[in-house]
């Protein structure tokens, strides 16, 4: 009899178990999370409210990043002057590792010291994909958007938004938005299966007195269009075509000199730009004369990777924070116009 | 005691993150124009991770020789030639919080006091760290091949092993290729934050990763 008993108890312990479990699993899919939601806004609510504070606060802060098994420091600092972003950034775990954004360039030390610096890319030179908020509607095909109820984050109270993607082409982001000023404290990039890949999170935030006027300036110099696709105009990418782009994704802007034609006197001019998004994610595709030095195969950083294979003479480079598969189809969907 | 000079506030700015009068990016124009001074910072660099028991290759002392060989000859550095002009601007003095230097204040006091002097005053460093005098620390991890310095003859040798990447990370043949994707990694991500897309911190994925295996 005892052992009678002991198994109906194992049995009901049991059901109990496979019962809560499905919420076990969701709470830690969630961690911390109160799904009550309360007044909420709407995802895309929270989403164009979240465009809106990064091009317009300031801010000093405190940040962890996790990839993997290795955690880091940085120190943060992120103004508007004139109108336009600038922003530093420190490692203060580990090797020396800072980014320096200023007027003109983008400059970075990396954790060799070696320093790479590039050219910021203004409204007039290089493209943003749209003005603000993310197209909710365009992602619906490809991303499941989801309210996940509230956290707090660096002592503030944040809504959690979920941007789940639905196949393996691509990765989804949850974003812990500041209640009250709308810019994320935390950002985790995920796999498919929701499995953390890179985690982002502020543990200090100061936020500073943004002149009105500036951030207006700001808010207007971020949205401004140029040689961007609205998502229903084609590109003019002659003399190069990409066909069999995965799916979702399509060319959405490139330099004004590229649809022109490389232009063989400067490395620079001969370098060719592409992006391809599919609303969310993001590639570039770089195309140069081929010097016999360039990534043939893929590598691997963080979440970015790398693809790179050679055309007819010319490099052919796609760089983004997509999986492997995505960045190695968008390589090879580059081809030259018959 | 001595005194200050822009070399040594350049050197802070970068090692201590602590930019003195016209801020963080003035520091590394310096350490990008004057090799030697680049080469100090590197030697500092080196001697902070031995002390904090990091792994560190002695070899990517080389690299910088290297990089900037291959820059002179590859046009992949894509900055504007205009980048030195100066405009007046507000600089981003958050760097030097407290808390940036609180970070990494136990390992510049002791670079100070074991290699200070030399390092300040750049005095060749070549036999700086003994590895007697840090392995009394206790500093060196085993996979750490000693502090041994790149004296010429050594140089060769050195050069093979660096062969080996350094970092985690691209692990193309030539730091010179390397640097071309790294590039074209800073450049994608400038492009992509410019649609806010990618979160609030574009450059966290750049300076995040250590780097070291």
């Amino acid at each position: 009899m005892p052992a009678l008993l002991l198994v109906n108890r194992l049995r009901s312990s049991t059901a109990i178990i496979g019962s809560l479990l499905p919420g076990l699993l969701l709470s830690l899919l969630l961690p911390s999370l109160s799904l009550a939601g309360g007044a909420a806004s709407s995802p895309a609510e929270l989403l164009g409210q979240m465009a809106r504070a990064l091009s317009e606060l300031e801010y000093e802060g405190t940040l962890v990043y996790l990839n993997g098994h290795e955690l880091s420091t940085l120190r943060i600092a992120h103004r508007i002057s004139d109108g336009q972003a600038q922003e530093s950034l420190l490692a203060l775990s580990g090797p020396v590792r800072a980014v320096a954004r200023s007027r003109q360039t983008v400059t970075c030390v990396l954790p060799d010291a070696r320093a790479i610096s590039v050219p910021r890319r203004s409204a007039g030179t290089a493209a943003t994909l749209h003005a603000g908020a993310i197209d909710v509607e365009r992602l619906q095909p490809y991303y499941l958007i989801h309210g996940l109820g509230r956290s707090r984050v660096a002592g503030r109270d944040t809504r959690v938004v979920g941007i789940i993607p639905r196949d393996d082409l691509r990765y989804g982001y949850r974003f812990f938005v500041d209640e009250e000023t709308g810019l994320p404290l935390k950002t985790d990039l995920m796999d498919s299966s929701a499995t953390p890949i890179e985690q982002v999170m502020f543990t200090e935030i100061e936020f500073l007195d943004t002149p009105r006027d500036e951030a207006t300036v700001a808010a207007s110099s971020a949205s401004r269009p140029f040689k961007s696709a609205s998502l229903s105009t084609a590109i003019d990418a002659s003399p190069w075509r990409f066909s069999e782009l995965p799916p979702g994704y399509r060319v959405v802007a490139t330099d004004p000199v590229a649809a022109t034609g490389p232009n063989a006197g400067d490395a620079d001019a001969a370098r060719q730009w592409f992006m391809v998004s599919d609303g969310l994610a993001v590639v570039s595709i770089y195309i140069e004369p081929d010097r016999g030095q360039g990534l043939a195969g893929h590598q691997r950083v963080g979440a970015v990777n790398a693809a790179g294979r050679s055309l007819d003479g010319y490099q052919i480079t796609a760089v983004g924070e997509v999986p492997v598969q995505t960045v190695q189809a968008i390589a090879a969907a580059v081809g030259t116009q018959p | 005691m001595t005194t200050s000079t822009p070399d040594q506030g350049y050197l802070a700015a970068l090692i201590d993150g602590e930019p003195g009068p016209g801020g963080f990016e003035v520091a590394i124009d310096a350490i990008e124009r004057d090799a030697e001074l680049r080469a100090r910072f590197e030697r500092g660099l080196l001697i902070g991770q031995v002390l904090r028991g990091e792994p560190s290759h002695p070899a990517a002392r080389l690299l910088s020789g290297r990089v900037s060989a291959a820059l002179a000859s590859e046009p992949l550095v894509m900055r504007p030639s205009s980048r030195r002009a100066a405009h007046a601007r507000r600089p981003l003095s958050s760097i030097n919080r407290p808390a940036a230097a609180l970070a990494i204040a136990a390992s510049l006091v002791a670079v100070a006091i074991l290699v200070g002097p030399d390092l300040i005053s750049g005095g060749n460093l070549g036999s700086a760290p003994k590895t007697p005098l840090v392995a009394e620390g206790g500093a060196i991890p085993l996979e750490t091949p000693g502090m041994v310095q790149a004296s010429p003859a050594q140089a060769p040798s050195l050069a093979a092993a660096s062969t080996t990447p350094l970092v985690a990370g691209w692990s193309m043949e030539e730091p010179a290729d390397t640097t071309a994707l790294d590039a074209l990694l800073v450049d994608h991500r400038e492009r992509a934050s410019a649609s806010g897309l990618t979160g609030f911190i574009p450059y966290a994925a750049v300076v995040g990763p250590s780097g070291l295996r």
